[in-house]
C-alpha cells in the first residue's frame, strides 16, 4: 500500500487496541483499493486515483475520533485483558473460590455472635461488611449472564459498596465523605472504562466479568 | 451537506433492501441523494460498527473479484429503528416545509 496510505491509516488508528487496528486497517484498505480502481476506471492515473481515494476517506483525525467512540482502545483492552485474567485466576483456583464464598458466611456469623454479646456498633459494621462482602464476591458465581440482571447486580452492588465506604469512613463529615471517594475512585474509575467497553463491545463478546 | 447525525439512518436505508459492503454502501448515499449528501468516507465505518454493537446491523465475510468483504444487513432491530426513524423524518420535514414554505 502506498505511503500516504500508511500515514493515513497510523493517524486513524492512534491509541486503539491492536485488534481495533486489525479491524480498521483491513476495512480502510478495501475501501480505499474500490475507490482508488473506481478513479482509474474513470481515466485518472494511479498516482491522482490515490490522492482522491485519500481525501474521500476525509480527515484522518476525525476518523479517529470516532474510531475510538466505537472500538475498543488499547487501556480499554487492558483493563478487558486484566478483568478476565483475574476472574480466570480466583475461578481455577480452588481453595481461593471456597474462601471468598465462605467469607462472607463467617463475618456474617462473627456479626450474630457479637450482636448476640450486645455490642451492637460493632455487630452492625460487621453485619455490613458480611453484605457487602456478599454481594462483591459472590458476583461471578451468580447467573448474571443478561443485560437486565447485570444492571439490577451492578445498582445493588453500588449501593452496597457506598453504604459499607460511608458507614467504614463515616459519611456525615467532609473529611470522611473525601476518605471514601478516594478509596473508591480506582473502582469508579475501572467502572467508567468498564461502561465505555460495554457500550462498544456486541453482547456476544460480553465476558462474564463484564456483567458484574 | 453535512449528514453528522443522519448517517446512521442513511447506512440503515442503504442496506434495507439488500446487504451491501462500506464502498457501496458510501457510494449508494451519494447517488442517491444526486451528490448533496457528500460525506468524508473514513467516517462510515465507525457508524458502521456502532450500529453493529447496537445490533442494527450484522457483518459477515464474503468473496467478491477474489476478494474478501466484509457485508454488512439490516436485522429487525434495525428495520425497527429505520421504520420509526422514517416516520420522524417525515413529521420533521414537513413541519419545516410548512414554516419555510411560507418565507
Amino acid at each position: 500500500m502506498p505511503a500516504i496510505w500508511e500515514d493515513w491509516v497510523s493517524q486513524a488508528t492512534r491509541k486503539l487496541s491492536a485488534e481495533s487496528k486489525a479491524t480498521v486497517r483491513a476495512e480502510i484498505q478495501a475501501h480505499f483499493e474500490m475507490s482508488r480502481e473506481a478513479a482509474m476506471t474513470r481515466g485518472l492515473d494511479e498516482a491522482a486515483a490515490e490522492r482522491e481515494a485519500l481525501a474521500a476517506l476525509g480527515d484522518p483525525r476525525e476518523a479517529n475520533r470516532q474510531y475510538r467512540l466505537t472500538l475498543l482502545t488499547s487501556s480499554e483492552a487492558r483493563v478487558l485483558r486484566k478483568t478476565s485474567h483475574e476472574a480466570k485466576c480466583v475461578m481455577s483456583n480452588a481453595f481461593l473460590k471456597w474462601t471468598l464464598r465462605l467469607a462472607p458466611v463467617a463475618i456474617g456469623t462473627a456479626a450474630l455472635a457479637v450482636l448476640r454479646k450486645g455490642d451492637t456498633g460493632l455487630g452492625q459494621d460487621l453485619a455490613l461488611g458480611a453484605a457487602a462482602m456478599a454481594v462483591l464476591l459472590l458476583g461471578p458465581m451468580l447467573p448474571v449472564y443478561t443485560r437486565s440482571r447485570s444492571l439490577v447486580y451492578r445498582s445493588v452492588k453500588w449501593i452496597a459498596l457506598a453504604v459499607l465506604c460511608l458507614a467504614a469512613f463515616g459519611g456525615t463529615n467532609r473529611q470522611g465523605g473525601l476518605l471514601a471517594f478516594v478509596v473508591l475512585w480506582p473502582v469508579l474509575h475501572a467502572e467508567w472504562i468498564r461502561t465505555s467497553i460495554r457500550r462498544k463491545l456486541p453482547q456476544a463478546r460480553w465476558p462474564k466479568q463484564l456483567y458484574l | 451537506m453535512n449528514v453528522k447525525g443522519t448517517l446512521p439512518v442513511l447506512i440503515l436505508e442503504a442496506i434495507a433492501r439488500t446487504p451491501s459492503h462500506g464502498y457501496r454502501i458510501a457510494q449508494e448515499i451519494k447517488e442517491r441523494s444526486k451528490g448533496v449528501l457528500d460525506f468524508k468516507e473514513g467516517t462510515l465505518y465507525p457508524a458502521l460498527h456502532k450500529l453493529e454493537s447496537e445490533g442494527m446491523v450484522e457483518s459477515y465475510e464474503e468473496t467478491e473479484n477474489a476478494r474478501p468483504r466484509r457485508y454488512y444487513r439490516i436485522t429487525r432491530a434495525g428495520r425497527t429503528a429505520l421504520a420509526r426513524d422514517r416516520k420522524e423524518w417525515r413529521e420533521v420535514s414537513q413541519a419545516v416545509t410548512m414554516i419555510l414554505g411560507e418565507a
